[in-house]
């Protein structure tokens, strides 16, 4: 056993996870496979690598779980990368090995730290990242500033991904895009569609003042969702009257 | 079209086969190669970008070894979506053209284009089918993952088809494609139950989105020349794609068809409009950029998971193109392909089981396939 000061620190790989400082922690042929954020005199039991199989079983006791950021650091890491190979690292991940996530995880350790320990913290996935793919390198670390700064939950910071890659690349300028709401960025990508949920939302229907109405838009369709209350049959009446009286004069409007 | 393919890959078990003596004819020497396996079987998983292209050049002249023939994809959503028993025979698949919206992008994982060389296999299959159910109307069509005709210079498999299906004047068959290859079967006319369907777009579509396609006037030429010959021939207005001039160019393609032809001409008009498997988007982004009208479209999950236009925007688009048609005359027998029972409604106020020219088309048959 030696002291952590006695090994390379290889941070370009350090996961989220904090390693307890009640253990010791553990080395791969001379580079720090845990413990990072320990005190230089805290102890390191040293392991070496004899096999691609075996560094992997002992990277998988530490790492039970590493996220796809965590890999691409991983795999894009000169002092580690020696120990693996891609193809089962990704496998024991539960990661398809394919072009496309090799892609990724090239462009993931191309973005800050703080964006990938997001993307960790948030569990998004890879398929989610695709659209970044497509953007150069001042697109994608555009992207990465706004969703940090906009700091929403996952589903709304995919969705902001996949509108500010499209935006990008149908040629909007970082400035037009920069601070702007969801709701906003999808008005830029969904022009026509915006306008006519628009004109469809704010039209003047004959609604009775008991009838509680929604615009809303659900996947390919934009209508209203209808709340009410009748307390006896001829009060049920007289709204079912209304909502048919509604439904001609939606139908006659363009 | 068989100019763009790279090269043709020969399985050694084909090499005797019609369709590989023919390619030695048609093909300079070094453009072909006998093999004993399939060109890039290591790849196991889903294409990229450049292997999907790649595999539009290259093609594979092999037996098949599963069943020729099936139902439409629709008629699995039956719940959702109304069926006109169409049924399929794939005799190949990959296309070697190019269109932007194309679906085979999300659903072909083979990386070379295949045209399958027991071709009288799959007529015994077929064979076996009619003389049970024969006096049936079902619909065989040959161009779900493939064009059927655009490499039948090739193949020459549309004399083979016609043929045989002149033995069942009850089975229809329907060769879909965006090709002007006609020639080689227009001496075997006539033959009422030869469909050649052509997928139409507005010109200014075609152009933009439809790669290595013929013209729209040479698909037209092509069209005249099968009715002058004796074969049925219809049209699919699929996809309909958004545009901000998306009116005047779908009313400019309605009037081109309804000038050259006339409703007895044409045995029937699909429509449909632009819709793609969400998986589909980046692998088309890579492919074609986003100038273009597809991977730009705006579009939501709907129905059977795949992406639609708002259902609003749909229904308006069917109803311009429908009222254009009907407009000219009410004759024209038009259909939509792949499409909710709502949509149905709101663009024909009926479904197509209500309408006595459609009745035929959408009765229930028996599963065969």
């Amino acid at each position: 056993m030696k002291l952590k000061s006695n090994f390379s620190l290889g941070l370009n790989f350090k996961p989220l996870i904090t390693w307890p400082d009640t253990v010791p922690a553990l080395s791969l042929s001379s580079q720090l496979l845990c413990g990072f954020d320990l005190n230089s005199d805290h102890p390191v039991f040293e392991h070496a690598h004899t096999s691609f199989e075996t560094s992997l079983k002992l990277l998988k006791s530490v790492y039970p779980q590493l996220t796809l950021p965590e890999l691409a650091r991983l795999v894009h890491s000169s002092a580690f990368n020696q120990f693996f190979q891609i193809e089962s690292l990704l496998k024991t991940y539960q990661f398809h090995a394919n072009p496309e996530l090799i892609e990724i995880m090239a462009m993931l350790v191309q973005t800050t730290r703080e964006f990938q320990d997001m993307l960790s913290v948030k569990k998004v996935g890879a398929q989610e990242l695709t659209p970044m793919l497509d953007l150069d390198l001042a697109q994608r670390n555009f992207v990465a500033t706004e969703i940090l700064n906009a700091n929403e939950s996952k589903q709304e910071s995919v969705k902001r991904l996949e509108l500010l890659s499209d935006l990008l690349l149908m040629k909007h300028s970082d400035d037009t895009l920069s601070g702007l709401k969801l709701s906003e960025l999808a008005q830029k990508r969904f022009p026509v569609t915006t306008s006519r949920d628009k004109a469809l939302g704010s039209s003047q229907l004959p609604w009775l003042s008991q009838i509680k109405t929604q615009f809303k838009r659900q996947g390919d369709k934009a209508g209203f969702e209808v709340k009410f209350f009748a307390g006896t049959p001829a009060e049920l009446s007289k709204l079912a009257q209304n909502l048919t009286r509604v439904a001609q004069e939606w139908n006659s409007k363009p | 079209m068989i100019h763009t393919l790279e090269k043709i890959f020969i399985d050694k078990r084909s090499v005797d086969s019609e369709v590989a003596i023919r390619a030695r004819e048609l093909f300079p020497a070094d453009k072909i190669e006998v093999v004993e396996n399939e060109p890039w079987s290591e790849i196991k998983r889903t294409l990229t970008a450049e292997e999907f292209t790649r595999s539009k050049k290259n093609i594979f002249l092999t037996p098949f070894e599963g069943q020729f023939f099936k139902r439409c994809p629709g008629s699995t959503q039956k719940k959702v979506l109304n069926c006109c028993n169409y049924h399929v025979l794939n005799l190949g698949s990959q296309c070697p053209m190019n269109c932007s919206y194309c679906y085979l992008q999300s659903y072909l994982n083979s990386p070379v284009s295949k045209i399958y060389t027991n071709i009288d296999q799959a007529l015994v299959e077929l064979k076996e089918m009619a003389d049970v159910n024969g006096h049936l109307p079902f619909r065989v069509g040959t161009g779900e993952i493939i064009d059927s005709l655009a490499l039948d210079d090739l193949t020459l498999y549309s004399r083979k088809l016609i043929s045989f299906f002149s033995q069942y004047p009850k089975w229809t068959l329907e060769f879909k494609t965006k090709s002007d290859q006609v020639d080689q079967f227009l001496d075997l006319g006539p033959s009422k139950n030869t469909v050649v369907s052509w997928s139409l777009n507005a010109d200014y579509v075609t152009r933009k989105e439809e790669h290595g396609t013929a013209s729209l006037s040479a698909r037209l030429l092509a069209a005249q020349k099968c009715i002058d010959k004796g074969f049925s021939v219809a049209f699919h207005l699929d996809p309909l794609i958004y545009h901000e001039e998306w009116k005047a160019n779908y009313a400019d393609l309605v009037e081109r068809i309804t000038t050259q032809f006339s409703p007895d001409q044409v045995n029937v008009i699909s429509l449909g409009t632009l819709r793609f498997q969400p998986e589909q988007r980046h692998m088309m982004k890579k492919r074609f950029g986003l100038d273009s009208l597809v991977t730009q479209a705006e579009m939501f999950p709907s129905e059977g998971a795949k992406l639609r236009y708002d259902a609003s925007l749909r229904n308006e688009m069917f109803k311009f193109v429908y009222n254009k048609f009907k407009k000219n005359s009410d004759a024209w027998r038009i259909f939509l392909c792949m499409e909710t029972p709502e949509t149905w409604i709101s663009t024909f106020e009926s479904q197509p089981s209500q309408r006595p020219e459609l009745k035929e088309l959408f009765r229930p048959l028996p599963n065969i396939g």
